[in-house]
């Protein structure tokens, strides 16, 4: 993906979500709110394992926690949130950990604006 | 040169830590009509594949607790039983490196992460339909 690309996505992007249940038929359980739920539970715990890295400077648990969030942000369009989480993946590797505080408060506050918004959207689903 | 048997199993093994990227690999492959076997370790996927062949294909992400997916095709390899099942490698790795790593161990296709709902079911009918490979 170019840099011109990426400066033209929206930070979360939540018809990449929705996406994936327009070929799911008509089944009863809805795969959108079921990776929304799975997404907020694996998501804070992520976060969690990526605090508990910074706080021991364990820089393999920061950069395996940053890769995982990485992968499944991106792949439900939280364009912005993965591409923190690639930034503190890199610097876990670097052993920079004063950046990496930095970079993760950031990525809190843009986690917790992507659940905001999957949430909405779950209710929405489940309101219907 | 030989040609890989024919599967005529119609079961996928996925191996992936990730339980969203899980979830969405077997929900997409079940509409294809596809049974899966979903593990979230590649320790458990190698426990498994000791016992059971009868896949017509197998889905890793490269970086997995215990054991990661290209330790398990390099196993993979080196068991005829296992040789035939074709391997699509997902990983959100995006150097070039991994990909050759990929291929280098025996995988038959590889997708990047992030990618879209269209992406995967397109890579994975490529994956099934797998049928006759030279080695």
């Amino acid at each position: 993906m170019s840099q011109m690309q990426r400066a033209h996505r929206e930070p979360i992007d939540i018809s990449v979500l929705t996406s994936f249940a327009e070929s799911q038929g008509d089944e009863e359980s809805d795969l959108v709110v079921e990776l929304i739920d799975l997404y907020l539970t694996d998501s804070s715990r992520r976060l969690a394992d990526m605090r508990q890295g910074l706080a021991t400077s364990d820089e393999s648990l920061l950069a395996r926690a940053a890769h995982a969030l990485r992968g499944s942000s991106g792949t439900l369009g939280a364009w912005q949130l993965a591409e923190s989480c690639e930034e503190l993946e890199r610097l876990a590797f670097d052993l920079a950990f004063a950046e990496v505080a930095l970079v993760l408060e950031r990525l809190d506050r843009e986690l917790t604006s992507v659940q905001q918004v999957f949430l909405t959207t779950r209710q929405l689903r489940t309101d219907t | 040169m030989f040609l890989r048997e024919a599967s005529t199993s119609r079961r996928i093994l996925v191996a992936d830590d990730d339980p969203v990227i899980r979830t969405l690999l077997t929900s997409i492959a079940e509409r294809e009509g596809y049974r899966t076997v979903a593990v979230s370790d590649g320790r458990e996927a190698f426990r498994i594949l000791n016992s059971d062949a009868d896949f017509c294909g197998a889905i890793f992400d490269m970086m997995m607790p215990n054991i990661d997916g290209l330790e398990i095709i390099r196993y993979m390899q080196t068991e005829k039983r296992l040789r035939r099942i074709p391997v699509l490698m997902i990983t959100s790795e995006r150097d070039l490196k991994y990909t050759a790593a990929s291929f280098a161990a025996g995988a038959t296709l590889f997708l990047p992460k992030p990618f879209t709902a269209p992406q995967f079911q397109t890579t994975f009918k490529i994956l099934v339909s797998e049928r006759s490979v030279a080695a």
